[in-house]
Parts: structure tokens; sequence; C-alpha cells
């Protein structure tokens, strides 16, 4: 299941995005009327499956189509996963940032550092430090940084 | 008189991991030179295994060619696929003409660390799915693996069971993340079984043009029986169709098919058009299928439950498309 919760900035809509995409989900009915650039919010989606991905790409695509301007914020692994697997899946939207996964291997604490894709391409894709939140813990990149940035590679 | 398991393969790690399933299944390794002399020792011998290097140009070809001289025609009645292990360094989705071989039912990308749990993992699957047996995923699992059934009556299920499933894991420990992979592989293999596998008195499919937010109960022919289960080491879902529909040549084109260096078309009508089956296989799943022509379809999904995710999407991992009439 799929939540969403907007708002309105001076840029255009904001929606955030929380849970599964996969049949059931409506992006018109969800997102509704756009005025200004769409930025969507991805930090909360966990997981998409293969009909989600087809609504998604359909909705997304329609937007370019209709001349809508677009833009991911928080990518989380799920949306980079299809990012990586796809590689028309932002239908022409930038990803401006993504959530890296990081664990800890002494406390086996995961979390999510939020990067700028900017910033990344300029360290040539380069992870940055994180540290866990607890006192000497060593976090480490949970993912192979070469596939996990594939899809920012030119 | 024990199983003997046929080696064609000049890859140095290949007769101690083969050796390995051997001990495993208590049969005997033969190890041959050429594809000439495999077809010899098949021809006098049942095999319980043939294990092929595909890496060396030309080879599967050249096995071909010989199990058709000795043979006849390949699929007359007298090979069966299931028996060609194809061993290969390069993932499948880099290995797509394999998939247009008659000889096509099992592919292992080799190992690249671990590789004795590697070959115990195999061998393991290998005993408890041998033949076909419908309890393979309580014995792969054994005592330990907890398994539990579940009747699929409705189509609304779907989201709910992938949600269970996705608790379950948790609730095992397994990283949210991975968690999340192995309940939408569930999803997906639900799907297949509620809206592809059904055809109709002339094999057509029913649903599959069906949106598949589609809510219905299904017949006594539509419910499928899933299992799960966790034994600490390996979770293992199997999803049980009644239909035995399965087409393999879409079934090897979608698993096999890589999505990354060419854009994906949105269809009408077409729901994930095989996008699901590439996802799990390529997320890390190992993917089983047998299929029972007219019969049933039987797909069995097994991940070793890593504590971390670079572990788990590098885990060895196998495919399997085992048909029978």
């Amino acid at each position: 299941m799929l939540t969403i919760r907007k708002q309105q900035t001076k840029e255009g809509p904001l929606v955030e995005l929380s849970g599964t995409i996969e049949e059931s989900v409506n992006f018109e009915q969800l997102i509704g009327a756009i005025d200004g650039v769409l930025t969507v919010k991805c930090r909360g989606i966990t997981r998409i499956n293969s009909v989600g991905v087809k609504t998604w790409m359909k909705y997304f695509q329609s937007l370019k189509n209709q001349g809508i301007r677009f833009q991911f914020v928080e990518c989380s692994y799920s949306v980079i996963e299809q990012l990586n697997m796809i590689s028309n899946f932002a239908c022409g939207g930038e990803v401006v940032s993504i959530l890296l996964p990081f664990s800890c291997v002494g406390c086996q604490n995961e979390f999510v550092a939020c990067c700028n894709t900017a910033e990344l391409k300029a360290s040539n894709l380069q992870v940055p430090k994180a540290k866990c939140e607890r006192p000497n813990c060593g976090a480490q990149f949970d993912d192979d940084p070469e596939e996990y940035f594939y899809f920012l590679e030119d | 008189m024990g199983m003997t398991f046929l080696l064609i393969s000049d890859h140095p790690e290949d007769p101690a991991f083969l050796a390995e399933i051997a001990a495993h299944n208590g049969g005997a390794v033969q190890t041959v030179p050429d594809v000439k002399a495999a077809a010899e020792v098949m021809a006098s011998t049942e095999c319980a295994g043939v294990f092929i290097d595909v890496d060396a140009p030309d080879r599967l070809r050249e096995f071909e060619a010989a199990l058709q001289a000795k043979f006849g025609l390949i699929g007359g009645g007298r090979l069966s696929a299931n028996v060609f292990h194809f061993m290969s360094d390069r993932p499948l989705a880099e290995n797509r003409e394999l998939t247009t071989s008659p000889l096509f039912a099992n592919f292992m990308q080799r190992p690249t660390q671990e590789h004795e749990e590697a070959a115990r993992f195999y061998a393991r699957y290998l005993k408890a799915g041998s033949t076909r047996n419908s309890n393979d995923l309580e014995e792969f699992l054994g005592e330990r693996g907890g398994v539990q059934y579940l009747k699929i009556q409705h189509s609304d299920q779907k989201q709910e069971v992938a949600e269970a499933v996705r608790q379950y894991l948790m609730q095992g420990k397994i990283p949210p993340r991975i968690s999340n992979i192995i309940a939408n592989s569930v999803d997906e293999v639900l799907m297949n079984a509620i809206f592809d596998a059904p055809t109709d008195d002339f094999g057509r499919p029913v649903y599959t043009a069906t949106e598949r937010n589609q809510s219905r109960p299904l017949t006594e022919r539509e419910t499928s029986l899933m299992k799960i289960g966790f034994d600490g080491f390996f979770v293992g879902v199997t999803v049980v169709d009644q239909w035995g529909s399965l087409d393999r040549a879409r079934l090897l084109h979608h698993v096999s098919i890589n999505y990354k260096d060419s854009d994906y078309t949105v269809k009408q009508g077409q729901a994930g058009a095989g996008l699901g089956l590439a996802t799990i296989f390529q997320g890390g799943a190992t993917l089983i299928y047998e299929c029972t022509a007219r019969k049933q379809t039987k797909v069995t999904l097994i991940y070793r439950a890593y504590d971390n995710y670079r572990s788990f999407k590098n885990q060895f991992h196998f495919f399997q498309a085992k048909f029978h009439e």
C-alpha cells in the first residue's frame, strides 16, 4: 500500500511517497494536478513490484510528454535498484538526491545517509564517510558502489 | 551402483565443486576430456547429472552435435534436458545464447567466494529436488525450516501475503532491505500463479491481459499452494499452481533479459511483461521451476539470509527449469 503526503512549495508540488508501489497505485489520482515542477520524495518507498514499475513509468512518461518537469529526491534503495535495473526508469526526471545504505559491523545497526547526486558525481562517485550514532562503531557502505551508482555513470 | 555425475570442464575449480555434489548425493564423479567422450559415457551409463563448463568456446554446440550423433534428435525422448547443468563465470544475462539450447535446464554462475558452501547448497537442493518431489522444500530446509503452508484463494490475498512474508522475515532478524526484496519476489510469483497460469480448455491464457488489481475469488483449480520456511540460514518459498502451463521459451527469455543497457518499453495489457522474473533472479534468488504439463507448475525461491545486503546480493545462486510431460 502506498501513502502520500502533499504540500505546495514555491517551485511546485512536493509529494512524499511511502510504502509499496504495486498494481493498486494510481498516480494520477494520488498526485492530482501539477502546477510548476513536481518534486517526488522517495525516502519511504520500500518496494516496487513489476506492475508498479510499469505504472510508474507510464505516469512519469506521460508527464514528460506533457512537458511537465519533475525531479526525484531522497531516493530509497528500492528506487535505486530500479534506476540501475532499467535504464529509462527516471523517464527524463532529474535524480537530485539518493539515500546511501550503511551497516555497522559492530552493532548490526542499519542506517541511511542522504547524498546529493551532483556532489557524488563531483567526487567521482566516492562513497562519503558516515558514522553510526552509537560510539566506537564502524559503519560500512552496504552495497557495491560501482553497482549502486551505475545509473549515475555517464 | 552409485550415481554417476559426469563432468566436462577445464575449469580448475569444477572438479572440487562436483566432488562435493557427488559425495553429498552418494555418487561418483566421472571426468571426460571432451564432448564425444561424454556422449559415449551417456550412451552406456545413466547419469544423475551432466555438468558442462559452457565458457569454453563452441563446446556447447559441439556437445549438442555429439549427442545428436549418438542419440538422434535431442528432445526425442531418449534424453532429458533436466540432467544438464551449465556452469559459467558469467551471469545468465550475459549468457543469453545458452537459453536457446535444447539442453538448457540448469544454470549456475560459479561462486566467487565460499566455494564449499556453494557446492553444498547446490548438492543439498539437487538431492531434495532430484525427482518429482512435492516435499523438496521441506527436505531442503529440514525440520529447522518449520515450513508453513498457505492456500491462496482470492486475488486480493497477494499483497497481504507479501506483507506477511516481509513481517515473518523481519521477525527472523533478516534486515529490512533483504526482507523487502524477498517479499517482492513472493509478490511476483504469486502474481504469475494467479494471472498467468490459468488457461482455457485449449491451453490459452485466461487472465494474462487482465489488470493485476482485479479482485476475484479463485476457483478451486485457480487456487495455489504456498510454502515458506527459514532454517536460520536459508529462506525458501514455494508456490504451486494447478495448471502446468509454463511456456519454456518465454520463461528463459524473461529470466535472462538485461534491462540495464536498453530502454524498457511500457506496453498495454502485459502487466510486468517478464520484468518480475528478471528482477527475482538478478536480485540474488535461486529460482527453480518445475512444470508438469497440464498438471502443475511449481516455483521455488531460495535465498541465503545474510545479515548484510552486500553479501546477500552477491550470493551464489542458480536457476533451474525442469519440464515433464
